[in-house]
């Protein structure tokens, strides 16, 4: 189920052709709000140096009521260490905004990752929908708070978090295509 | 009411004439309580200590004529379609649960298999040796400051023990011993399900009880040995004055299998976490929770699966309805250890909200330290769906048939888990509390 989802989000992804838009995580690192403008954000989160340890927080603020999408993509490997938040914080009344997280954890690596949304008191209709996929290796190891603060009645909130790992079975198909483990799992896991 | 003093515990000890162990144990328990802090997260816990009575010794129940039971408890009785046998006990007109017959004739095939079924008391007296393997092992008192509370002053309670290869084919019910007033407010439940046995118990009612004090500080600890099965299935619908914050653990062994059934409707505040170690491997731990929170009541549930074990596997499964200004949150661990290869755990908590004042929220978190876990988790807030009941109505049911349609299917899953005497009379129960809605 988790995978199928995942496939609809990549070819979502293409057909927007939203690589060129991307914004890189990093960039964000010494603010902790973004204004969500756009009807569709994706950020991408690599570290090519070895050892960090680095916490990112960030207020994904909403002012309007259009239907809103983010995608983060995070890859974490050797002994990086990660440990972010992503919140929602809604400033109109019926909003919407869907956030799709995907990370892929090799060797040491560790994530800690926190999902909310929090509103203002006059805020009392909308919708929020956080969905996860993870995908861990070697000794990889992950946390996730996916939490929905206490919210009146007439704000919808989904969450959905699959950590899974590949299917053997695809690797060995690549494989005898030529891909080594490292494309073949970079493919795999977009 | 008396301040809790090392004199109250010696009290409390010397009038059941414990072994010293367990005095030792109580003391230590009662230094901890006071040097720990009050929990720092969760509902607010506005709790006298010093109005609490720290141990009544058990007296008998008072008994009043059927004539005078009010109206209403019998009114409320008859909807939910309790037995007049369960009716006259919980009313106050029997003395002891009118089971004879069938408790009888279960104590005698209890006893031929060498099943333990006792209250606590009697059983730290009886089976000394058992209970001091087992007393405080899972949740010691150090755990949290309420277990170091009911490990302080503990009184009543279950205590269970099944042999080894023993499927006890009957579930057993608190009811079946309980023959003295109210059900305790330190309760202590011990249940140790041996190698390849089987056992369900039962505790609570639909009916609501009243409690005479505001504070229950209950623990249960169960141990599942290799192969064994328990079911533990609660109904707790106590008077909204309650704060109700209990412990409940269990330590899964091979190839075992650990069931939580737990329904919260009543109470000012419920923080309870059934819990699972699933410490061998193929141990599977599940639970199936509802909670119904309605003006004043704050429901804080949840439930903490620790997979240590290879190819382990846990199930949650919770529901919240909130009703009024209600407030229900879910607060959750999946932990999956280094060790646990290739283990599976699914998580689903869904809340359905009644009008615009009722709140909900999730605090799930997940620790995944094994790359061939496969974790599964979805969570849902949203209202009572306006276009169902419109169709519904528009098809003749008039509106709390509707709303109790919609609710219906909405808790299936739990329902469906309820040992078969529970599920008939909730049905009326949950009618009886969408009509307030």
């Amino acid at each position: 189920m988790g995978k199928e989802q995942y496939m609809i989000t990549i070819k979502h992804f293409k057909s927007k052709n939203l690589i060129a838009n991307a914004l890189n995580l990093t960039d964000f690192e010494n603010k902790n709000t973004f204004k969500v403008t756009q009807k569709h954000h994706v950020f991408i989160f690599k570290e090519e140096t070895d050892v960090f340890d680095k916490e990112l927080s960030l207020d994904l603020v909403i002012s309007d009521t259009a239907e809103h999408r983010i995608d983060v993509y995070l890859y974490l490997s050797g002994h990086q260490k990660l440990t972010c938040s992503f919140i929602a914080r809604p400033k109109v009344n019926s909003f919407f905004i869907e956030v799709y997280i995907k990370a892929v954890l090799e060797e040491e690596s560790y994530l800690n990752i926190k999902t909310d949304t929090i509103v203002d008191e006059n805020i009392t209709k909308g919708y929020a929908n956080f969905q996860e996929r993870f995908l861990i290796f070697d000794k990889a190891s992950l946390e996730t708070i996916p939490e929905f603060s206490i919210l009146p009645a007439g704000i919808e909130q989904i969450h959905g978090m699959v950590v899974y790992s590949l299917d053997d079975k695809q690797g060995y198909y690549l494989a005898t295509r030529g891909f080594d483990k490292t494309a073949s799992t970079r493919l795999l896991s977009l | 009411m008396p301040k809790l003093t090392k004199e109250i515990i010696y009290k409390i000890s010397r009038y059941k004439n414990e072994p010293e162990w367990m005095l030792k144990r109580r003391l230590e328990a009662y230094e901890h309580f006071m040097e720990r802090k009050m929990p720092d997260w969760g509902p607010p816990l506005n709790i006298d200590f010093d109005e609490i009575n720290w141990f009544k010794p058990v007296v008998p129940r008072p008994r009043r004529s059927w004539d005078q039971v009010p109206k209403e408890i019998k009114e409320y009785f008859e909807r939910i379609g309790i037995p007049k046998a369960e009716q006259e006990f919980l009313a106050g007109v029997k003395v002891q649960f009118d089971s004879s017959v069938v408790y009888g004739s279960l104590k005698e095939l209890l006893e031929s298999q060498g099943v333990i079924f006792l209250d606590t008391d009697t059983a730290l007296k009886e089976h000394e040796e058992l209970f001091y393997e087992y007393f405080g092992k899972l949740v010691p008192y150090t755990d949290n400051k309420f277990a170091a509370l009911n490990t302080a002053v503990w009184s009543g309670g279950s205590f269970i023990y099944v042999p080894k290869g023993v499927k006890v084919s009957m579930p057993l019910h608190a009811f079946f011993r309980i023959s003295r007033y109210g059900t305790g407010q330190f309760e202590r439940t011990l249940i140790i399900a041996d190698e390849g046995s089987e056992v369900e118990y039962i505790e609570g009612c639909t009916a609501p009880l009243e409690k005479l004090y505001s504070l229950h500080a209950a623990v249960v600890e169960i141990f599942v040995k290799r192969g064994a099965s328990v079911k533990y299935s609660t109904l707790q619908n106590w008077s909204k004055n309650v704060y109700n914050l209990v412990t409940k653990r269990a330590l899964v062994e091979e190839d075992a299998q650990m069931v939580w059934v737990d329904i919260n409707a009543g109470s000012k505040v419920t923080m309870k976490y059934p819990s699972c170690i699933l410490k061998g491997d193929r141990a599977k731990g599940a639970i199936y929770s509802l909670s119904i929170a309605d003006s004043g009541q704050f429901q804080d549930t949840g439930t903490k699966m620790i997979h240590v074990g290879k190819h382990t596997r846990s199930v949650v499964i919770t529901k919240a309805i909130g009703k009024k200004d209600g407030i229900n949150n879910y607060r959750g661990l999946i932990e999956i250890t280094p060790n646990a290869e290739d283990s599976v755990s699914n998580v689903s908590c869904d809340a359905l909200l009644f009008g615009d004042c009722s709140k909900a929220g999730t605090i799930p978190v997940n620790r995944i330290k094994n790359k061939t876990a496969k974790v599964y988790h979805e969570a849902s807030i949203s209202r009572v769906d306006d276009t169902k009941l419109f169709y519904l109505q528009s098809r003749g049911f008039d509106p709390l048939k509707a709303k109790s349609m919609v609710v219906s299917g909405f808790v299936t899953d739990i329902v469906t888990r309820l040992p078969i005497e529970f599920a008939r009379e909730f049905d009326a129960f949950l009618e009886m509390q969408l009509k307030e809605a």
